[in-house]
């Protein structure tokens, strides 16, 4: 029984690495900036001003 | 083609409605009972919104009927290549490959066959889900012998879902496609109508997405084919409206669009919203978003209803349809969030709130019965001789008088619309695909009858994932339920029980606080009542003659797919990939 379900899972498993070979897609990567829907917060606008000012006051 | 300032149809189609709608705040509010004034103010209020939105619908079907189809879209043959791409999650592989290769083999036919590339792109997470898509992408492979052209990718995470999907198609492979089709796993589209896409987009440069229309087939119930008679008789009409009112910034229904891959990857990879789920995390009705985002890039986004060829199915049944409805509604509301949206234009944001009332609107009517159960007992007794001086007694407004009215307002804007549609498709000789006049207007006034009755229940539904999602309930992302929708009376009962309880408990308030009301609360009681039954009986097979021009005239793209189905039917799960390599030619 146990046999069974192993070979059946083998079986599987190789049917998928085979659907995966022949099915791979083209590679040719295209870049796909990510889209601003929100706000920036006035409180995290702030914090980013703080951090861009900070280094130059310790400076 | 579009109309690029549809400013004359936006104004007549909002004036029309805002005017209604206010006259019918006017009306009910000027016709109030003495005493209980914000009970009275509240009711009117909820009147308006109400009725806003059913005279908004009318106002599109009246757009979609007036006379004249617009300039002739400019085409030019494309010079790049498109990629057909069949995102799936949890589907049943053997139908959707047969559509796969009964559109591959449509292509095959032609002069641009080299041009196209399908793509399934898999979400599916079960294991067995996934050994049996791999088992008949190899049968679909072989049979099509195709390898190299048929690609088949599952993801290892779901991020995004099925626009994370795409996007992980576009990242991996986007380059290699000027055009990409996208489809749904029930789709289905015939050659001619994909070239034709194809240009369309290339006769315009600035076109980024152009959506077709599908219709609805396959539909086997009573429900189903109510809605699919539904689809195919109003909805081209509906649609013209749409394209009128949207012009270039129009809709993206999720699937049967083509787009421009370099608009697309440039504008539309979507973030996740801060916050948990359901206002916050993935954007579930991206589609609306990618529309969205599209016109703020400045590529036109438009809807040419004449592509006919366009194809899907639709739910059998009305828990199918209640299920799907659940994650429009979350989609939706979660719009609510992007309507401030940095660079959105106008309109844009109008189509978000759209979407919006077309979900809150339920609550609107509710909150009108509820409030109209309850005003009696907020009244105070009627003074006859109002005003000092005046002699003769100032009656009461009759309450039945204006529910009469009201009934008659609901009806007409909802009613009308339809009968129009139908007498049109009378005069234009486009009843000959419902089989004649006689047959085009009895399965009308059957579809009137049957949506009179399930409109209530779908309030109720409605109603209830509205409220899920303002508590905060997600609903997650679960598989459609397609194919055969027969369902058990048992099954429909517990699914719907709640229903039967609130409608009982409904005419029972009324009865005791406004017995004069009664009677006409019962047609949207009693199919409250009696939703278990009315569930049960629409899922079962229909008899009804709705005769539908994809049946009465099929395209041949339709008995392909059910020529290469047939074929596989006796192919087992197990081991449907060929041990003979020899191609299928369907």
């Amino acid at each position: 029984m146990t046999d069974q379900v192993t070979t059946r899972t083998d079986a599987q498993t190789d049917l998928q690495h085979e659907a995966a070979r022949l099915g791979a897609l083209p590679a040719a990567p295209l870049a796909m900036p990510r889209q601003r829907l929100e706000h920036v917060p006035l409180r995290t606008r702030l914090a980013r001003l703080r951090a861009l000012i900070a280094p130059r006051a310790d400076a | 083609m579009a109309d690029p300032r549809p400013y004359g149809a936006r104004g007549a189609a909002l004036g029309a409605s805002l005017g209604l709608a206010a006259g019918a705040f006017v009306l009910f509010f000027a016709q109030r009972q003495t005493g209980g004034l914000w009970v009275e103010f509240a009711r009117s209020l909820l009147i308006l919104m109400a009725t806003f939105w059913l005279a908004w619908g009318a106002a599109q079907a009246l757009l979609g009927l007036w006379p004249g189809s617009g300039a002739t879209p400019r085409r030019a043959e494309p010079k790049g290549r498109c990629a057909i791409l069949v995102p799936v999650h949890e589907e049943d592989p053997r139908a959707t490959f047969a559509r796969i290769a009964a559109m591959d083999a449509a292509l095959a036919e032609t002069a641009q066959a080299g041009q196209f590339d399908f793509a399934i792109l898999s979400d599916t997470r079960s294991p067995s889900g996934a050994a049996r898509e791999a088992s008949w992408y190899l049968r679909l492979l072989r049979d099509r012998d195709a390898q190299g052209r048929i690609f088949y990718r599952r993801r290892s995470s779901n991020a995004g879902r099925k626009a994370g999907n795409i996007e992980d198609f576009l990242k991996t492979s986007g380059a290699a496609y000027e055009f990409a089709l996208i489809l749904d796993a029930d789709s289905l589209m015939s050659a001619e109508t994909i070239i034709e896409m194809t240009r369309r987009m290339a006769g315009e440069p600035r076109l980024g997405l152009l959506q077709s229309l599908p219709g609805v087939i396959r539909a086997g119930s009573v429900f189903g084919r109510a809605m699919q008679f539904s689809a195919a008789l109003y909805s081209p009409v509906f649609a013209r409206g749409v394209a009128r009112l949207q012009g270039e910034t129009g809709p993206f229904w999720g699937h049967n669009a083509m787009v421009r891959v370099r608009a697309f990857a440039e504008s539309c990879a979507l973030p996740d919203l801060s916050g948990p789920p359901p206002f916050g995390g993935h954007i579930l009705s991206h589609d609306y978003v990618e529309a969205a985002l599209l016109a703020r890039a400045g590529w036109i986004v438009r809807l040419d209803p004449d592509l006919t060829g366009s194809y899907e199915e639709g739910p059998e049944n009305i828990l199918a349809h209640a299920k799907r409805d659940r994650r429009w509604c979350q989609g939706n509301l979660q719009h609510a969030r992007l309507l401030a949206a940095p660079g959105l234009l106008p309109w844009s944001r109008f189509v978000f709130l759209q979407g919006i009332l077309a979900y809150v609107s339920s609550l609107f009517w509710l909150g009108f019965l509820a409030t109209s159960i309850l005003a009696p007992s907020l009244r105070v007794a009627p003074d006859y001789f109002p005003l000092p001086g005046w002699s003769f007694p100032v009656m009461p407004p009759n309450e039945t008088a204006r529910t009469a009215g009201l009934i008659i307002g609901v009806l007409g804007l909802l009613i009308l619309p339809k009968l129009l549609i139908a007498v049109q498709a009378i005069r234009s000789g486009r009843a000959a695909g419902f089989g004649g006049p006689v047959r085009l207007l009895t399965s009308t006034l059957v579809e009137i009858a049957l949506s009179s009755i399930t409109a209530p229940i779908f309030l109720m539904f409605q109603t209830r994932s509205v409220l899920q999602v303002l508590s905060g309930r997600d609903g997650g992302w679960p598989a459609a339920a397609r194919g055969e929708g027969r369902l058990g009376l048992f099954e429909s009962w517990q699914a719907s029980r709640w229903i039967t309880v609130a409608g009982l408990a409904g005419l029972a308030a009324a009865w005791k606080l406004s017995p004069e009301l009664t009677p006409w609360l019962l047609p949207v009681a009693g199919p409250m009542i009696a939703a278990p039954l009315v569930i049960w009986i629409t899922s079962l097979p229909c008899r009804i003659p709705f005769a539908v021009p994809s049946e009465t005239a099929p395209d041949p793209i339709l008995a392909r797919q059910e020529s290469i189905g047939a074929s596989w039917a006796s192919l087992t799960d197990a081991d449907p990939a060929p041990s003979h390599p020899e191609p299928l030619h369907a």
